[in-house]
């Protein structure tokens, strides 16, 4: 089982690295955070504090990118199929894909997110936003997973898309901007509200994710 | 002495939006056998098939008398990714199927060996479908279910797909295919036909 793990996340790894579309993800919250020092100016920028919220609106719109490719090739392809129909785990493949999807559009982001905010704010203590789009990002990824299963029956999937996950993104980005925000705060709240979240995120929505996956296959 | 029966389909209705696109269909398969659904198209061939494997609701009674997990199954999709070579594809599969099955002999079988290093998108229609057939030999699946196995195959290619369907009847195993198309490749004394209209 756990061979069969790795060799479904090693493929999904090299075919994220392979397509644009990973790539896309991070280039876009680069692209998107240049705007932001652009049009308020890099002055403005630091007197409002606008860099985090900044920050974390480019981390939810490039995960958002990248979601509906999570099961969009598979499925199309007949991949999904062979997978469910030759009795291969339906929770093996859905680990494996939120994991790849939140190697390429998660992680990435949680590393880089520091670094911007040195260079447009000055802001050296970037450790809380490291940690809470660490968090974050694997939560925008776990409720986008079923989100994303749920779509493939639909043509118009792209809008449809953002307008359902949107909402369920709102909390993650409520606690995330607030925890980024403290710094030298023993007791960060957000960071364990954030931490509760993905720790129910976890069980829940795989389980939902493979549910769905199930019927849209059938 | 009668062989084991593997599978009793009894009475098999499938709807589609409201639709019956089949009714009242029964047949039984024995170890070794060959039934072959012939119908036109749109008439739910593949229906019949994903019902089989448990992939669409049905009414009536499908009684697998052998475990089911492992289906062999070829569809119109083939689950292939262009950018991955065919060598690459075998080498997963093989290893999603815990396959002990030697790779090199369905390679040489389908003399897959000419394109092996190419990748995928860059293969012809006839070379993709071979390729689908050495996943299913990967598997070891006692059942296999093919939908339209022959379409888009030059004659010679036809030949293959008949001879591997033969070496698995052979084996004991069991094969339902849809076509519309002529089956005189497949003359094995355990054939039956059943038509959907």
């Amino acid at each position: 089982m756990f061979k069969v793990f790795i060799a479904i996340l090693q493929k999904d790894l090299r075919e994220n690295f392979l397509s644009n579309k990973a790539w896309f993800s991070i280039s876009f919250f680069m692209l998107s955070l240049l705007i932001f020092p652009l049009s308020f100016g890099k002055g403005n920028l630091e007197e409002q504090n606008i860099i985090i919220p900044a920050i974390w609106i480019a981390a939810l719109f490039s995960n958002l990118i990248a979601l509906e490719q999570m099961y969009k090739d598979d499925f199309k392809d007949g991949t999904l199929l062979y997978y469910s129909i030759n009795g291969i785990s339906m929770s093996i493949i859905v680990v494996a894909k939120c994991i790849s999807h939140w190697l390429f559009c998660g992680l990435p982001i949680a590393i880089i997110a520091p670094i911007c905010s040195y260079i447009f704010s000055g802001e050296s203590n970037n450790f809380y936003l490291f940690l809470t789009l660490f968090l974050g990002t694997a939560i925008l990824t776990l409720i986008g997973s079923p989100i994303s299963a749920i779509m493939l029956g639909i043509s118009a999937r792209g809008p449809m898309l953002t307008f359902i996950t949107l909402p369920f993104y709102l909390p993650t980005i409520i606690f995330g901007v607030m925890g980024s925000n403290v710094t030298n705060n023993n007791i960060n709240a957000e960071i364990y509200l954030l931490l509760a979240i993905l720790s129910l995120g976890i069980v829940i929505f795989p389980i939902l994710t493979i549910k769905i996956l199930r019927t849209v296959i059938n | 002495m009668k062989n084991k029966l593997i599978l009793s389909v009894e009475k098999l209705q499938c709807k589609r939006n409201n639709f019956i696109l089949f009714n009242c269909i029964s047949f039984k398969v024995f170890e070794g056998g060959l039934v072959i659904i012939k119908g036109n198209n749109g008439t739910g061939k593949t229906s019949l098939l994903h019902s089989l494997c448990g992939l669409v609701s049905f009414e009536g009674k499908v009684n697998w008398k052998i475990e089911k997990k492992k289906i062999g199954y070829l569809g119109h999709h083939m689950g292939l990714k262009d950018y991955e070579t065919a060598e690459e594809f075998i080498a997963f599969w093989k290893k999603i199927y815990n396959s002990k099955v030697n790779s090199d002999k369905i390679i040489k079988f389908f003399s897959l060996d000419k394109f092996l290093y190419k990748p995928i998108g860059a293969l012809s229609f006839g070379q993709k479908k071979k390729l689908s057939f050495a996943r299913l030999l990967l598997l070891e699946s006692k059942i296999w279910l093919l939908d339209e196995p022959f379409s888009g195959m030059d004659n010679k290619n036809k030949k293959l797909i008949a001879d591997a369907i033969k070496r698995h009847i052979n084996k004991k195993g069991i094969t339902i295919l849809s076509t519309h198309d002529q089956t005189k490749l497949l003359n094995i004394h355990t054939k039956q036909e059943v038509r959907i209209v």
